[in-house]
């Protein structure tokens, strides 16, 4: 077996510099403290907006109130995470001796370089009899010739249906190791990837045991880094809350499976674009369990531009809104079933958003307002600590992990959870779009456009407010808008001007070897 | 072997690379310079002499115009200058060019003689001159890119000897047109020279076409790009003169026509440095860019200080009616320093291949300059000002901004270049800082009438006086006191101490800044320092706020350097600055409690390290115990101030602009936290402005958004608290005592935001350009803010009681003039009693007593005096209402006048 010598600059063969972030005890701590504060901040606000001469256009008012109680538990839901993060101890289990496992990488339309690195790693698991099989649905010669320079197995099936968890489905039923580790093909999986996650079946309800899904090209690629961002907050402090109060769900990859929990609900759900997260309501309604390990244990590539990101969360806010029927009506024990709740509505709230862009411009344009009845002053008193804790809550609890950057990113791509709202209410159907591994150099007009078109909006707004008048209250609005523009902007700056994918630190150091030579 | 022949030799050697030579190269350029400059002053004056003063007035709208021609030409220097190679292929264009012009001007003579108001003869010679400036720019530009240095000196000799021999002698024949003639054929005669004859200048531009240094010389983009640069920074020069002459009444405008020509004649001084540094800079000589900026900033500056101290001699040349103060003198001359300065800056970053960057620089300069002059042209000050502003931001901008790798090899050479430089960069920001706390015309306010008062009396007898009335420590007042019985009383001495404190907080900031983060954060900070409002108007103020402000950077700096590197002169020096910052203001024990939290939080951090935190806590314990020795004798005087505060009354407190807009009265609210957050930041401004400001607190949103996910560091946190903590701790007693929130009782936060500030810019991002552009909008923001804090008159905290009172000043010499003065002594009348200190200092030989005073009999004219705030207060405006009302009964209200916060009545 001989190395591709390009692999030595893969970013996933290098090692990953998140460490699973703050040990749970930590987390449980600023949780808490946080959590008492920002409860403080939020009882105060909401004493201050609830009084009934705070109402001024009673529509505008409700919107705002719906948005601000959506986003208010939502918090609730994070500190309520959190704050338990780590309270069960399982004992630890006695280690399964060498079981077998199969590796199932499935493949559709990926290169070969990118699948390669984590074939080759695969092969090289430790602690357990090791089977690897590459699931190809694109039935592409070059991925048979891969699996036969590594020596793994090669599966492709004739008839191409339920997307991803169509072939997983196809393998489960050609193959038979009591343990199936599930990777996509851009993740590469650490040597110990089964000895650290293995252990924690000796729990025998337990049915799968997930790890952080790691973009290790995030030092490469500033959208990659924010989506990065994004994933580190969920990995981190959340995850671990999730596993505490037993509902962290799959992630699709870098989880290990009981074969016999996948076989009591039927394998993989075909019919949805989030089959990971379909699947874990169906095990945890069987009375399944899951585990969750909070260190990187493969690392793969996130979406490395505008149009892949935007691909990537549309499956996912389709998946995640279209289950919360689903998630309402299932036998779940209700702890979990509000975790998952909290979990699949987090992809709702692009609507609050969209209620915070429009109220400047609704009251610059028309001179409505949902509030009145209040001093500018009053207002600050009361919103400036609900808005403050809420910041120091993510910086705090992420421990930096949450950036800015992945905060313009999602809310500059707030209207994909509108647009997956919609389809998810008219039923419309999804196809399961693979997430591209590799960024594309050129603008992406496209996957900016909404958010241009409402930046457009918001510009517009704010010249004909200060071309109309430039009293405190109309500035103040401009000021919000101001502030939307700067966010949405950041957010999408990538899409037009591609150049900034690319981090100052990569460039500089681009450049520094382009003098030496 | 020919002349020519021995050039090219001269050449072919290798360059000398010492300073002293770089220097030297410059000494024929400048002394002809000099030589050209004192004939033009004698054809001058001659023709003053000779001709009548309509002929001269024509003559100098002539000579006016005349260089106005040659403003293209001296860019065609600069073009020539970094390439001499191109200029043989230019030639014949710039000849026809220059045949268009001249017969354009020809042909409209007439009505141009009409427009113009000139004789016609005068305008044909102007004609006649315009083919030849452009070919003698371009062969001046050629003998500077050549370093012909003989055929350069005997063109600028010539030009003026020519003048004068011709044109003074025709002048006396013919008058204005013999002038005109004389002048023309100068500039033709220094052409011919300037080339050796048209035979020399044959084969200067074959034989000589090879560099002497291959491929050492700028294309032809580059002596393009040179040209429009020099052109628009003669355009910067001489906006605000056209400005001037349009928005001021004629008195101010020939005011400014002095300061003009006065400044006209400093930057001709330094006008040939860069086009011999261009040269010099392309055959590879490192150290010529620091010697041609050494000697622009020594001969500006000299001739800055000649101009100021020789105000009365210029003032006996052009008048006193229409010549400016010293300090306005001084202020415009280190204006055209700085342009100086700009133009050798631009010649550097063109000769070594960043012309596009200055070239940009300096048209939004010029684009923003203009603007400005528009906006905020009012007075002959404000003018100079706004071209102090245009010229120090481009000095600046072009002295700080990175030079791009990889636009030419020579930038590499130039580095140590950039490294020598840091010390003359830090010399121009502390000049900028000097020029920007210097260019007021504020007067002294209440505050500062009491020091000043305080500080001219015996030091014991001050130091009993302070301790009975006064609130704060005695450093500042001891300070004073040694420049009052120095330099005296005027308002430059006693703001002395606090202009040098100012101005030192330009390194101390650098310093903090660099030991804490790193260099480019330390340049940002004594950058943002340089320009902050805040620290310029204390800087401007007979008060110790500047001092504390200084102190309190360095003993930030000090403590991180003690904990980093644990000296025992890291202690002491932290103990020091420590120490001084008590001494200065009471208040300072805020930061000081932050600083011994931020040592408890080390001590505490590096507990497993017995042998550090051994270390940490013997420093920590010795330099309290020099803090507690050095604050000894202060306790007696903390002690009687202390008693003397709970029995006195309200003290003056300037209105909290934007806090009494918001709902709650006067009450503290936390938009006054916001104003006291902008006026810390942007300085002060009137209510409605701040207002305005203040409802734009979502950008805060924005900020506190940018900071998810940034790293945390020790000293972040610390300068964090250093703003915080004072000003949570003065909110909350504020609120129990409302004169004591008050910005300038936590003006040692300031250099912690910025530094903080600074640290944002810096960190924000790691792209070069974003970074650059992140620090000038916030430099920029800072700027405005600091024209709108120093130039509106309806900022808040602006007192002018100078004003006021020169207006009492001048009704009695009216009145004495006028013969009234018989009917009886006048009288001023003010309301607070606390204004006797400043109408003292203002107005010593007036007599003055607080507002319900009675009258003596056989009081003349009354005036009474009232500060905005009381008008604004409800009981005392009804004090001074009934007094009024009393003397109208028998006297009648004659005036009423407004000064910024302070009303004057006068009832005769």
């Amino acid at each position: 077996m001989t190395a591709n010598p390009e692999l030595t600059v893969d970013p996933r063969l290098q090692t990953p510099t998140w460490d699973g972030g703050l040990p749970s005890r930590s987390v449980r701590r600023r949780a808490g403290v946080m959590a008492v504060c920002s409860s403080l901040a939020v009882v105060l606000y909401f004493v201050w907006l609830l009084r009934p001469s705070r109402i001024g256009n009673p529509y505008l008012f409700g919107i705002l109130l719906m948005a601000e109680v959506f986003n208010v538990v939502q918090a609730l839901g994070f500190w309520w995470t959190c704050v338990f993060t780590g309270r069960r101890r399982r004992p630890l289990p006695p280690p399964i001796a060498e079981p077998d496992v199969d590796v199932f990488i499935p493949t559709y339309n990926e290169p070969v370089d990118i699948v390669e690195a984590t074939v080759a790693a695969s092969a090289a698991l430790r602690g357990a009899r090791v089977r690897v099989f590459l699931l190809d649905d694109g039935n592409r010669d070059a991925m048979k010739a891969l699996a036969r320079r590594y020596g793994v197995g090669y599966v492709r099936r004739t008839l191409h249906q339920g997307a991803k968890a169509g072939n997983i489905n196809h393998a489960l039923g050609r193959t038979s190791a009591p343990f199936i580790l599930v990777l996509d093909c851009d993740h590469v999986p650490h040597p110990d990837l089964l000895v650290r996650t293995l252990p924690l079946f000796g729990g025998e309800r337990v049915a799968f045991v997930q790890t952080p899904q790691y973009y290790a090209n995030a030092s490469t690629n500033t959208i990659a880094a924010a989506a990065w961002s994004q994933q580190a907050l969920f990995f981190g402090p959340i995850a671990r809350g999730k596993a505490a109060h037993d509902s962290m769900f799959c992630c699709g990859t870098n989880v290990v499976f009981r074969r016999s929990a996948l076989d009591s609900v039927g394998g993989f759900p075909e019919t949805s674009v989030t089959e990971d997260f379909e699947l874990s309501v169906q095990l945890h309604e069987h009375g399944w369990a899951s585990e969750y390990v909070p260190s990187v244990l493969a690392n793969g590539l996130g979406p490395e531009d505008l149009a892949s990101y935007v691909s990537q969360q549309h499956r996912w806010a389709r998946g995640c809104v279209g289950a919360i029927p689903s998630v309402a009506r299932s036998r779940l024990p209700l702890r979990q079933k509000l975790q998952y709740l909290l979990s699949a509505s987090y992809f709702l709230s692009g609507w609050t958003v969209m209620v915070y862009l429009a109220l400047p411009v609704i009251r610059i344009v028309t001179g409505i307002q949902p509030l009145s009845g209040s001093s500018a002053d009053g207002f600050l008193a009361a919103f400036a600590p609900y808005f403050a804790f809420a910041i120091a809550t993510v910086a705090s609890v992420g421990a930096g992990a949450y950036t800015f950057a992945a905060y313009s990113l999602a809310t500059s791509t707030f209207w994909i959870h509108v647009h997956a709202t919609y389809r998810a209410l008219l039923r419309r159907p999804s196809r399961f779009v693979v997430t591209p591994k590799q960024g594309d150099v050129v603008r992406q007009w496209r996957p900016a456009a909404p958010t241009l078109v409402v930046l457009g909006v918001l510009v517009s707004a704010a010249l004909y407010g200060l071309v109309r008048d430039r009293t405190p209250a109309t500035l103040n609005n401009v000021g919000f808008l101001a502030l939307h523009v700067c966010v949405l902007s950041h957010g999408v700056a990538t899409a037009v001007l591609p150049a900034l994918a690319t981090p100052a630190a990569v460039t500089s150091s681009r450049q520094n070897e382009e003098v030496a030579a | 072997m020919t002349a020519i022949d021995t050039e090219v030799v001269e050449r072919a050697a290798p360059a000398p690379a010492g300073t002293r030579h770089a220097v030297r190269a410059h000494v024929p350029a400048l002394a002809g310079q000099a030589a050209a400059g004192a004939g033009n002053l004698v054809f001058a004056v001659f023709a003053a002499k000779l001709l009548g003063p309509d002929d001269y007035s024509d003559v100098v709208a002539f000579l006016a115009l005349y260089l106005l021609l040659h403003v293209p030409a001296s860019a065609l220097s600069a073009a020539g200058a970094l390439a001499p190679d191109r200029v043989g292929s230019v030639r014949t264009p710039v000849l026809r060019i220059g045949i268009v012009v001249g017969g354009l001007i020809a042909i409209g003579c007439v009505p141009l003689s009409h427009a113009l108001g000139l004789p016609i003869g005068l305008v044909l010679a102007l004609a006649v001159a315009a083919p030849g400036a452009g070919l003698l720019g371009l062969e001046r530009g050629l003998a500077y890119g050549r370093m012909r240095q003989r055929a350069l000196v005997r063109s600028l000799v010539t030009e003026p000897v020519v003048r004068i021999m011709i044109g003074v002698g025709l002048a006396a024949a013919i008058g204005p047109m013999g002038a005109a003639i004389g002048a023309v054929l100068g500039g033709y005669a220094a052409l011919y020279v300037c080339t050796d004859g048209f035979r020399a200048r044959r084969l200067s531009s074959r034989v000589l076409m090879p560099s002497r240094v291959e491929g050492a010389t700028a294309d032809h983009t580059a002596a393009v790009i040179v040209a429009v640069s020099f052109v628009m920074v003669a355009i910067i020069q001489s906006a605000d003169l056209i400005v001037a002459n349009r928005v001021l009444d004629a008195s101010a405008a020939a005011q400014f026509a002095v300061l003009s020509t006065l400044g006209g004649a400093a930057v001709f001084a330094t006008a040939t440095i860069p086009m011999v540094l261009m040269p010099a800079l392309t055959s590879g000589r490192e150290r010529a860019a620091s010697a041609a900026l050494g000697l622009t900033v020594s001969v500006g500056l000299a001739i800055a200080a000649f101009g100021t101290l020789a105000q009365p001699v210029i003032s006996g040349v052009f008048g006193s009616d229409i010549t400016p103060s010293a300090g306005m003198i001084g202020l415009y001359l280190l204006a055209m320093v700085s342009l100086g300065v700009a133009r050798v800056l631009v010649a550097h970053r063109c000769a070594t291949g960043d012309g596009r960057f200055a070239l940009t620089v300096v048209a939004i300069v010029m684009v923003v300059d203009i603007a400005s002059l528009v906006a905020f042209a009012s007075s002959v000050r404000s003018i100079a000002t706004v071209t102090l502003l245009g010229s120090v931001a481009t000095a600046t901008v072009l002295s700080f901004a990175p030079v791009r790798r990889e636009r030419s090899a020579a930038v590499r050479l130039s580095i140590p270049w950039r490294y020598r430089t840091g010390a003359l960069a830090m010399i121009a920001l502390c000049l900028v800082a000097a020029d920007l706390r210097l260019a007021t015309n504020r007067g002294l306010w209440v505050d500062e009438a009491i020091s000043v008062r305080q500080a001219q009396l015996p030091f014991g007898q001050m130091l009993a006086d302070m301790r009975n009335t006064d609130v704060h420590p005695p450093l500042h007042h001891a300070l004073l006191w040694v420049t009052v019985h120095v330099f005296g009383t005027s308002e430059l001495s006693v703001r002395l101490p606090s202009l040098i404190a100012g101005v030192g907080l330009v390194p101390a900031m650098y310093w903090t800044g660099r030991v804490i983060y790193d260099r480019r954060t330390g340049w940002v900070a004594a950058g943002l320092a340089a320009v902050a409002p805040f620290c310029v108007w204390y800087s401007q103020e007979a008060r110790m706020y500047a001092l504390f402000m200084l102190f309190a950077a360095l003993a930030t700096g000090a403590q991180v350097v003690a904990v980093r590197r644990g000296l025992r002169r890291d202690w002491i020096l932290y103990a020091v600055c420590t120490a001084a910052l008590i001494w200065t203001q009471y208040f300072a024990f805020l930061p000081v409690l932050v600083q011994q939290i931020g040592f408890a939080w080390v001590v505490w951090r590096d507990r497993v390290d017995r042998e550090r935190r051994r270390a940490l806590v013997r420093g920590w314990l010795t330099a309290m115990a020099l803090i507690a020795v050095a604050l000894i004798p202060l306790v007696p005087i903390l002690h009687g101030q202390f008693a003397a505060y709970t029995n006195r009354s309200d003290g003056l407190v300037p209105g909290q602009a934007g806090a009494n807009s918001s709902t709650i009265g006067g009450a503290i609210s936390i938009y006054a936290v916001g104003a006291n957050l902008i006026w810390g930041v942007w300085g002060y401004h009137a209510d409605g402005v701040m207002v305005q400001i203040a409802a734009l607190w979502p950008l805060i949103m924005l900020l506190l958004l940018v900071l998810l996910g940034r790293g945390r560091s020790g000293p972040s946190i610390l300068l964090l608290g250093l703003v915080v903590v004072p000003m949570t701790m003065l909110f909350v007693i504020g609120s129990m005592k409302r004169d004591l929130f008050e910005l300038r009782y936590f003006s040692g936060a300031v250099p912690a935001m910025l530094l903080l500030g600074a640290r944002l810019v810096t960190s924000t991002t790691r792209r070069r350009v974003a970074g650059i552009a992140a620090a000038g909008v916030l430099t920029v923001t800072m700027t405005v803010g600091l024209v709108d804090q120093q130039l509106n008159g309806a900022n808040p905290r602006l007192y002018d009681f100078r004003g006021a009172l020169s207006l009492v000043h001048r009704g009695d010499a009216d009145d004495a003039a006028t013969g009234a003065v018989a009917t009886g002594e006048p009288i001023l009348l003010y309301e607070p009693s606390y204004l006797a200190d400043v109408i003292a200092y203002y107005a010593p030989d007036i007599r003055a007593l607080p507002l319900g005073s009675p009258i003596p009999a056989g009081t003349g004219t009354v005036w009474v005096l009232a500060t905005d705030r009381v008008v604004g207060a409800e009981d005392s405006s009804a004090k001074v209402g009934s007094v009024l009302a009393d003397l109208q009964h028998d006297r009648q209200l004659v005036t009423t006048t407004d000064r910024p916060n302070v009303h004057v009545w006068e009832l005769k």
